[in-house]
């Protein structure tokens, strides 16, 4: 049998990378997590809707405890949600760190490959207080650093439950709180910040800034 | 489905519904067109049209077929009066407007606005000795020459300010927005397809022709054009509804390539 199998062109899109750090200690158990399960599975199509936002946002998960990558990064268009399960502990910092540590290796990667890149998001949700054993501290003073370093843009979410003062450290921009579990709305939001950075003129290695308009959370969050 | 073992070219053609339109019910709106012509001194000349109905068009699908069957007629009919080498660009723009006033015209018949037989259009028609390319919108046509690598773009797909902007055989204006060029002589390959390909054909961030995909693409028809040349066309299909083809585009795709076969060797 005849088979066309041509090779297409790479991507050679400027990427907008974006890190999910996604606390699923077993106190996300039930709704919760059904509703953040929820949410998530929707990303992939919200940002797809979006031809140019599909093969330049690339998404990458990381969940907790373990800390481990759920899902390296992948343009949009090649991205589909993990089902996440509950169980265990709240080892925040550890997590924060490897979600750096990611962005820090994915960048090499553009390098590598010259692609351009807008800032990369690290978005952080968790419903609870890091461990004792979990040093916090320096991940909060690495993410802030980076932060002003402008290597990075992070944004914490507190689900109801989650120490507020403790997400405050981690990023320059105040912690937004989850209403009503709206996990849903909460990545339509994300997928539309997204878009829109995408879509900016402002792409380089040098880290620009942000948009300023990245509010439009209040359908699911307050400060 | 298009496939025809004329020597001296091998064809593989298809025009095949995007993944965005299979979803919305709405049916391919692209329709092609090829012919092995004689010209007056009998020589064999290719000639391939590519229409792309607009979707904001409700007769896209009769306008591009429309299109695409009178553009063939018309360079038919005119060569059998001429050799192609003494055709100029020019003549093949008075094809297009050929084409063109028969959409016009079946849009007069149905009491219907221009506007609603919108569509992209493109062709070539080719000899030995060169040949002539003609578009207007957002069409692709590529070729090469013997011995030579890579595939150059004939002309610049046309854009308006946004994607989804281009320009339309129906135009008020279409006649000043119409194009055409010289094909040069010794072409081993040429290729037209529909802006659904433009993705999977092209750097679109360097406005470049993406030379892997056409030289893959003449390599699977040269290697199919002794024996199974037949199945080309549905092979073609086959690889522009696929979901390695729709990933990269959702739109309509049209592609047909033509491989100018190896001469026979002479028997001493």
């Amino acid at each position: 049998m005849i088979e066309f199998n041509p090779p297409t062109p790479e991507n050679r899109q400027p990427r907008c990378p974006c890190v999910l750090v996604l606390d699923t200690s077993y106190s996300m158990n039930g709704e919760p997590l059904a509703k953040l399960n929820a949410g998530i599975a929707g990303l992939p199509q919200d940002l797809r809707s979006d031809a140019l936002a599909s093969k330049r946002v690339e998404v990458a998960i990381v969940g907790f405890p373990p800390v481990r990558t759920l899902q390296d990064f992948v343009t949009a268009d090649q991205f589909s949600a993990p089902s996440l399960k509950a169980g265990g502990s709240t080892p925040l910092g550890a997590a924060v760190l490897h979600g750096l540590d990611m962005i820090e290796q994915r960048k090499a990667f553009y390098r590598d490959q010259h692609l351009e890149w807008f800032r990369p998001w690290l978005f952080l949700i968790t419903d609870g207080a890091p461990d004792p054993t979990d040093d916090w501290r320096r991940a909060a003073a690495a993410a802030k650093q980076a932060e002003e370093m402008r290597k990075v843009a992070v944004f914490a979410v507190a689900v109801p439950g989650a120490d507020v003062g403790v997400l405050a450290q981690f990023s320059r921009n105040k912690p937004l709180t989850l209403v009503d579990l709206r996990f849903r709305e909460m990545f339509q939001w994300l997928s539309r910040s997204l878009r829109t950075v995408s879509r900016s003129n402002a792409h380089t290695g040098g880290d620009p800034d942000l948009p300023q308009d990245l509010s439009g959370f209040g359908a699911w969050g307050r400060p | 489905m298009t496939q025809k073992r004329a020597a001296p070219w091998c064809l593989a053609g298809a025009s095949v519904a995007g993944s965005s339109h299979t979803a919305g019910g709405v049916p391919c709106q692209d329709r092609h067109c090829t012919r092995i012509a004689e010209d007056r001194d009998g020589a064999a000349i290719l000639i391939i049209a590519v229409a792309d109905g607009a979707g904001s068009a409700s007769q896209a699908e009769a306008a591009a077929e429309l299109a695409v069957q009178s553009f063939v007629n018309a360079a038919s009919y005119a060569l059998k009066g001429m050799p192609l080498a003494s055709a100029s660009p020019d003549a093949g723009t008075d094809w297009m407007r050929a084409a063109r006033q028969s959409v016009l015209d079946a849009a007069a018949t149905s009491a219907l606005a221009p506007r609603d037989y919108a569509c992209t259009f493109a062709a070539c028609v080719v000899g030995t000795g060169g040949g002539l390319a003609v578009q207007i919108g957002d069409g692709v046509i590529v070729w090469r020459t013997a011995g030579q690598p890579g595939w150059t773009l004939a002309m610049q797909p046309q854009k308006g300010e946004y994607r989804n902007e281009t320009r339309f055989l129906t135009d008020a204006d279409a006649d000043a927005c119409m194009l055409s060029c010289q094909l040069p002589a010794g072409l081993s390959g040429v290729a037209v397809c529909s802006d659904g390909l433009e993705d999977l054909c092209m750097d679109r961030a360097a406005g470049t022709i993406f030379a892997p995909f056409f030289d893959a693409v003449s390599a699977t028809i040269l290697a199919a054009s002794e024996t199974q040349a037949d199945e080309l066309p549905t092979a073609m299909a086959r690889y522009l509804a696929s979901d390695a083809a729709n990933a990269v585009s959702d739109d309509d795709k049209t592609l047909v390539v033509a491989v100018r076969l190896p001469d026979q060797p002479v028997a001493p």
